[in-house]
């Protein structure tokens, strides 16, 4: 019924035309607006090696609102919840629609770099990553591993 | 002038990430589509690109950068011979080009209705009872028509064109859902006071509409038309 708005053809053509490197973000067939998202654990991170499924929506006022974004791997970091609910500013008051799918992934993917367990969603691991950092990457890595490694 | 004007043509709205539609300038410099300002100026009313603060009356005096109806730029569309209008006040308002572009089409596929995101929010054109209800607000809706291009309007989307207007310029107003029984009633009731103005001196009927311009809007400031600050 509902023609896709112009700009959410236009982000995806260039998703799958120009896609950004460690990120991939396809639409789903029956849903143009659902995507499936897979991000690469950032190199030099707890997070290296690992493939992260996500999923991204688009609600019906997008750009005026924020995609919703959710990490479906389990993954272990003060920001992300045990239902994978990312703490990100860009995804809540400081959305601004002149950001893209892509801008919105790419800071995800910066996120999984630089945890910030001073502005915690999983509070028993930004605890753990100020107390015992090296433990929590310990963590990290072994959640990776565990759970973002087997295709 | 033209330079400028020519070499917005090419670049593309950071929000709608197409060619400029009517470019609008925000005091902190940057340009955007004029429907993609008011959807920013109306919801988060900050800047897309830099966050700086839009002042609450931008929306009264945009600084348009292009007074051309911008037919050049919706050329993937072939709907010149109908436009699509909604009623405003005391007349009607043509739809930008882009929505008139989505409505033809979905027309001419024989839906029933049209779903438009427009200026940040999203409306419902319903073909056969020819109204616009906003989705979020059923009480907000306007009256719509398929006409010929050629019909007497306001303006484009909120953008008013005098044709006899002084220098080119050009005013915007904010997009008003009318819920019918009310404003326009008070819409025939102006536009009857013009009337009975028109034999008398042009200049007074000009200051006569002014006026009535004036005090219509700052009454329809007050009882205010952003979403989200309550239904009527």
């Amino acid at each position: 019924m509902a023609a896709l708005p112009r700009r959410i053809i236009k982000e995806t053509q260039r998703l799958m035309q120009e896609p950004v490197p460690g990120i991939s973000a396809v639409p789903s067939e029956t849903n143009a607006r659902y995507f499936h998202v897979i991000v690469t654990g950032p190199e030099d991170s707890p997070f290296e090696g690992g493939l992260f499924k996500l999923e991204l929506f688009l609600p019906e006022d997008y750009p005026m609102s924020a995609p919703k974004v959710r990490f479906i791997t389990k993954i272990y970091h003060p920001n992300i919840d045990r239902l994978g609910r990312i703490c990100l500013d860009i995804l809540k008051d400081k959305w601004s629609p002149a950001l893209q799918i892509r801008t919105v992934l790419l800071s995800i993917q910066a996120l999984l770099s630089a945890p910030n367990p001073d502005d915690p969603l999983a509070n028993d691991v930004a605890e753990l990553w100020k107390v015992n950092e090296s433990e929590a990457i310990r963590n990290a890595k072994e959640w990776t591993r565990r759970y973002a490694m087997d295709n | 002038m033209v330079d400028v004007q020519d070499e917005l043509r090419e670049q593309a709205c950071g929000v709608c990430l197409e060619k400029y539609n009517h470019p609008t300038k925000l005091p902190c410099g940057h340009i955007f589509c004029f429907l993609c300002v008011k959807g920013i100026a109306i919801q988060s009313k900050k800047c897309a690109m830099c966050r700086t603060e839009i002042p609450h009356d931008y929306l009264n005096n945009p600084v348009l950068l292009d007074n051309i109806p911008c037919e050049k730029n919706s050329t993937d569309c072939r709907t010149h011979d109908y436009q699509w209008y909604y009623e405003g006040r005391n007349g009607w308002w043509k739809y930008d080009e882009r929505s008139n572009c989505d409505l033809e089409a979905a027309f001419i596929r024989g839906d029933k209705q049209c779903k438009l995101l427009l200026a940040g929010a999203l409306y419902h054109v319903d073909f056969e009872k020819n109204l616009q209800v906003r989705q979020n607000d059923q009480t907000r809706r306007r009256r719509v028509r398929r006409d010929t291009p050629t019909l007497p309007s306001k303006g484009i989307a909120g953008i008013k064109t005098n044709s006899e207007n002084l220098g080119g310029e050009i005013e915007a107003e904010l997009h008003r859902e009318h819920s019918e029984n009310t404003e326009n009633n008070e819409e025939i009731l102006v536009s009857e006071d013009l009337n009975a103005n028109a034999s008398e001196e042009d200049l007074i009927s000009e200051i006569v509409h002014t006026l009535s311009d004036i005090t219509l809007r700052t009454q329809e400031e007050t009882a205010s038309d952003l979403p989200d600050t309550g239904n009527r």
